[in-house]
C-alpha cells in the first residue's frame, strides 16, 4: 500500500459525484467511498447558482468521507462543459546528434513544441496527449534510438473555457478544498470502460450526461478525438415538458418511466397518464408523441457526433464500435438508434476493473468519476519513480 | 361598376420556368393552356431555352457560363443570376403574382431559382414557387444540391409547393418508365398552376380571392405539399377528392391529416354543381384535422366536358397573422446587383420574410426554451439546440 487514497469529484448538471478509491495490485481500484447528491444550480455542465452548488458539494463530499472514513482535504475534478474541444497540432524538431539517434532530450523538445498552440486568451490547455511520433516522416511507437534527421509528433490538445474551471477552484476554496488535477469527463469515461484492445480496434464512447454529451474517440490505439455539445438529459426533459405542456418533474418521470428512442414502435392511440399534482390537474398524453420527440432529440445529439467523427476522418478506423455510458445511456431504444446513426455495432459500457461499493462500481452514471480515479493513480505512480525525462513523456502520454 | 380587386387580371401574373427541367414543364403548359398568362423562360443554355415554346425568353449568365450552360454546378447557377439580376426585376415590374416553377438539382434549377424567386418578390409580387426534388437514383451530389436549393427557395418565396418525384415513381409501380413518370409530374405541376390561375382570374361560383391567397401565403409555414386529382363520368366528384387525397404525393393522405392549413381549389365543366362541391369539401373536411384552416374556391372552365379535379395545397404549420407591418428597415439584399438600391423604386408592399435567423423568434419567443431561457445557448451550425428539436424540424407530435 504505498498510495494515499484519491478522491474524484464530478459536479454534473444531474448529480455532484464524489468517489474515493484505493489502488490495489495489478491497477486494480477498489472503491471504498461514495457520494451522491441531486445536482442544482448547475445547467449545461455549467455553474449559474454558486451557492445551491456549493451545498450539494458538501452534501455528496461529506456522504463520501462517511462510507470510506476518511476526511477529504484534496480532489481530483472531471470536467465536462459543452465548450471543450480538440485539436490536433504537429511539433517538429531536428535531431541533435544525427548518429546516435533520438535521445529523451529531443523527445522533451518535440513535445514542448507539439504543446505551444496558440489559444483565444480565455482559453485553457486541459490536456494534451502525444498520437504518433515520425522519424523523418516515418511513424514510430517509441522514437528512442531511432537515427535520422528530424522528429515529429502530432499532439492531441483538449481545450476549454478558463472562467469554468476557475469558478469551480473558488467554489472548492470555500470548502477548504485543494484541487489536485483537472480532466476531462469523456477522457476518463473512456479510461473506466475501455480494454486494451478496444482502443486498439478503434471505439467511440459517447458520455450522456444530464447537461452535457462528450465524446472520446480511439483509432488504432491511439486517442485520435474528443469533444462535447452541452446538450444532455435535460434537454430531453425540456422537449417533453414542452410538447405536451406539463411540468419538468413529470416531463422527467415520462421520460424514465416511457420513454424511448425509438419511434414508431408504440401503438398509436397508446397513451400514457400523467398523475395531478399540486397546482396540475392530471391528463394522459400520446406514447407514439413521447418517443418521437425523444427520438428526434437523440438522433440529432448522435449526428452531431457523427459529423464531427466524419470531418475529422476517423469514422472508418472505429472497428470496435460505440459504446454508450452515462446517466442517459439507460434511455430505452437508445442501443438500436445509435447503431442505426453511426451503422456500427453499439452497447452500453460500464466501469471494469473496479471492485468495493457496488452501487458506484455498477452505475453507468459512475464511469467518468471511477475513470478519473484511475487517471489520477496513472498519474500519481508516474510521478513516484522520478523525474526524469522520460517519465514526464510518460505522464504526458500515458494519459492515452 | 369596375371589377372588385378580389380578382386580378392575367396580365398581372406570370409563370416562370427557371432552368432545364422548369422550362421543359412551362413548354407543356404553352402547349396545352389557352390564353395562358405570361410564360416566361429563363435558362444558362442558349439551345435549350431556344427550343421551349414560350412567349419570351431571358437567358442569364452569358458571361460566366459563356453560353455553355452551369455543367450541373449550383453555384453557377445561383452567380448566373446574379449577373442578371436587373433584368429579372424589370421582367417582373407591376406583377401581383409569379409562378416560379424549377426542377431541383441541377445547376441552374437548384441554383438560379432562388435568386429569380428574391428578384421577383423585391418588386412587390407574391411568389409561389413549384419545385420537384430529384428521383433517389439520380444520386445523393443532386439530391444535396437539390435540398439547399429548397432551403434558399423558403427563404425567397412566399408559398413552396413541393413535389417529391421518387414519391410518384413509387406509386407508378414497376412497369412505368422514367419518362412516364416525369410526364406525370409535369402534369400534375402544370395542372396545380392552371388552377390557381383559374381561381384568381376568373368570377367564379365560390371565389377564393387574391386577399386569401395572401393571407394563406404569409400564415402557412415552411414547404406545402400539393396534390391533384381528376374525376369524370358519374361520380366524378367522389372519384376526384379520392384522388387527390390519397395521391402519392401526399403520402397516401398521411400528410394531409397532420396538415394545419389546406387550400382547396375545385375545377369542373359547367354543370358542376353545388351538392359535387360540398361532397367533395366533406370528404375534405373528413380526411384533415379538426382545427385545420381550409380555405377554397371554385372555378368553372367552359371548354371542360363532364370533368372535375380538385387540387388541394397543404401545409404543415398556420401562424396566426398577428404582425402585419413589417419592419420597415428591412432592405432588399445588398447582395442583388450593384444598382438595385438606387435605381428600383422600393417595393409597394412589404412582408415577412422567411428567414431562419427571424423565424423562431416571431414564432416561439422565449417560452420555447423552458429550462434554458436564461442561461447561454448552445448554437451549432446557427441553430439554438435549446429549442426542442421537433420544433425546429417541424414534426407535429401526437398530443
Amino acid at each position: 500500500m504505498g498510495l494515499a487514497p484519491i478522491v474524484a469529484l464530478e459536479i454534473g448538471t444531474s448529480k455532484v459525484v464524489a468517489l474515493v478509491g484505493e489502488l490495489r495490485e495489478d491497477n486494480h481500484i477498489v472503491i471504498t467511498g461514495m457520494g451522491m447528491h441531486d445536482s442544482a444550480g448547475v445547467r449545461k455542465g455549467e455553474m449559474v447558482d454558486f451557492e445551491n452548488t456549493r451545498i450539494c458539494v458538501k452534501q455528496a463530499l461529506g456522504a463520501a468521507e462517511e462510507t470510506a472514513q476518511v476526511s477529504i482535504h484534496q480532489v481530483h475534478l472531471a470536467l465536462s462543459g459543452g465548450d471543450i474541444q480538440s485539436l490536433v497540432n504537429s511539433g517538429t524538431t531536428p535531431i541533435s546528434n544525427s548518429s546516435e539517434g533520438v535521445t529523451p532530450d529531443d523527445v522533451a523538445e518535440v513535445t514542448e513544441r507539439a504543446r505551444s498552440v496558440t489559444l483565444p486568451p480565455d482559453r485553457k490547455i486541459l490536456h494534451s496527449i502525444g498520437q504518433i511520433f515520425y522519424v523523418d516522416n516515418e511513424r514510430v511507437a517509441r522514437p528512442e534510438n531511432f537515427e535520422g534527421t528530424q522528429l515529429s509528433l502530432d499532439m492531441l490538445i483538449l481545450h476549454a473555457h478558463e472562467s469554468h474551471i476557475r469558478n469551480t477552484v473558488r467554489l472548492l476554496r470555500e470548502l477548504q478544498i485543494d484541487m489536485a488535477d483537472t480532466a476531462f469527463s469523456g477522457l476518463c469515461s473512456a479510461l473506466a470502460i475501455l480494454t486494451p484492445e478496444q482502443k486498439e480496434g478503434g471505439v467511440l464512447v459517447i458520455d450522456l450526461g444530464g447537461g452535457t454529451t462528450t465524446y472520446t474517440a480511439y483509432a488504432a490505439g491511439i486517442f485520435a478525438a474528443a469533444g462535447a455539445y452541452a446538450i444532455g438529459g435535460d434537454h430531453v426533459t425540456n422537449d417533453i415538458a414542452l410538447a405536451f405542456n406539463i411540468p419538468r418533474s413529470q416531463a422527467d418521470r415520462l421520460k424514465r418511466e416511457m420513454g424511448s428512442a425509438l419511434a414508431g414502435e408504440a401503438n398509436r392511440s397508446a397513451r400514457v397518464p400523467i398523475p395531478a399534482e399540486v397546482g396540475y390537474q392530471g391528463r394522459n398524453v400520446s406514447l407514439q408523441g413521447l418517443q418521437t420527440v425523444i427520438h428526434l432529440r437523440m438522433t440529432e445529439t448522435f449526428q452531431l457526433i457523427l459529423r464531427d467523427i466524419e470531418r475529422k476522418g476517423i469514422i472508418h478506423q472505429i472497428g470496435a464500435g460505440v459504446i454508450l455510458t452515462g446517466g442517459g445511456s439507460q434511455m430505452k431504444g437508445l442501443v438500436t438508434l445509435a447503431e442505426r446513426v453511426f451503422r456500427i455495432p453499439c452497447m452500453v459500457g460500464r466501469p471494469i476493473g473496479f471492485s468495493g461499493l457496488a452501487s458506484a462500481t455498477e452505475n453507468p452514471a459512475c464511469s467518468s468519476a471511477a475513470g478519473l480515479l484511475r487517471y489520477a493513480f496513472k498519474h500519481a505512480t508516474g510521478g513516484r519513480r522520478g523525474a526524469s525525462a522520460w517519465s514526464r513523456i510518460k505522464k504526458i502520454l500515458g494519459a492515452a | 361598376m369596375t371589377i372588385p380587386d378580389t380578382l386580378i387580371a392575367t396580365n398581372r401574373i406570370c409563370v416562370v420556368g427557371v432552368g432545364g427541367g422548369g422550362c421543359q414543364i412551362l413548354g407543356s403548359m404553352a402547349s396545352t393552356w389557352d390564353n395562358a398568362p405570361a410564360l416566361i423562360a429563363i435558362n444558362t443554355d442558349a439551345p435549350s431555352l431556344k427550343a421551349t415554346p414560350c412567349n419570351s425568353r431571358l437567358q442569364i449568365g452569358t458571361r460566366i457560363t459563356r453560353n455553355l450552360g452551369t455543367g450541373g454546378d449550383g453555384k453557377i447557377g445561383r452567380l448566373s443570376a446574379e449577373e442578371d439580376v436587373d433584368a429579372l426585376q424589370e421582367l417582373f415590374r407591376g406583377l401581383d403574382l409569379v409562378f416560379v416553377i424549377a426542377t431541383l438539382g441541377g445547376g441552374t434549377g437548384s441554383g438560379a431559382a432562388p435568386v429569380v424567386a428574391r428578384a421577383a418578390r423585391e418588386t412587390g409580387a407574391i411568389v409561389i414557387t413549384f419545385a420537384t426534388l430529384p428521383f433517389t437514383f439520380e444520386g445523393d451530389r443532386k439530391m444535396s444540391q437539390a435540398r439547399q436549393g429548397l432551403v434558399e427557395l423558403k427563404d425567397h418565396s412566399d408559398v413552396v409547393i413541393v413535389i417529391p418525384n421518387q414519391a410518384l415513381f413509387a406509386a407508378e409501380g414497376t412497369t412505368a418508365t422514367t419518362e412516364e413518370v416525369f410526364l406525370r409530374a409535369d402534369y400534375y405541376l402544370s395542372m396545380g398552376v392552371f388552377a390557381i390561375w383559374k381561381l384568381l382570374t376568373q368570377r367564379n361560383i365560390i371565389n377564393l380571392d387574391f386577399a386569401t391567397l395572401r393571407m394563406v401565403a404569409r400564415c402557412s409555414d415552411g414547404e406545402s405539399l400539393f396534390s391533384y386529382g381528376e374525376g369524370r363520368g358519374p361520380g366524378r366528384a367522389t372519384q376526384a377528392v379520392q384522388a387527390a387525397l390519397h395521391n402519392p404525393l401526399l403520402d397516401n393522405g398521411e400528410a394531409i391529416a397532420e396538415s394545419e392549413s389546406v387550400l382547396v381549389s375545385i375545377l369542373g365543366d359547367p354543370d358542376m354543381s353545388i351538392r359535387e362541391v360540398d361532397a367533395i369539401m366533406s370528404a375534405i373536411k373528413a380526411a384533415t384535422r379538426i382545427d385545420a384552416h381550409i380555405h377554397m374556391g371554385t372555378a368553372v372552365d367552359e371548354n371542360w366536358k363532364d370533368t372535375i379535379s380538385v387540387t388541394l395545397v397543404a401545409s404543415r404549420y398556420w401562424r396566426e397573422d398577428n404582425e402585419v407591418e413589417d419592419k420597415p428597415d428591412e432592405k432588399p439584399d445588398p447582395s442583388s446587383g450593384p444598382d438595385a438600391g438606387g435605381a428600383v423604386a422600393p417595393p409597394p408592399k412589404r412582408r415577412k420574410r422567411k428567414t431562419a435567423e427571424t423565424q423562431p423568434q416571431l414564432t416561439l419567443g422565449g417560452l420555447s426554451k423552458g429550462l434554458f431561457k436564461d442561461v447561454q445557448p448552445t448554437i451549432v451550425d446557427h441553430e439554438d439546440m435549446d429549442v426542442p428539436t421537433f420544433i425546429r424540424r417541424h414534426v407535429t407530435v401526437d398530443k
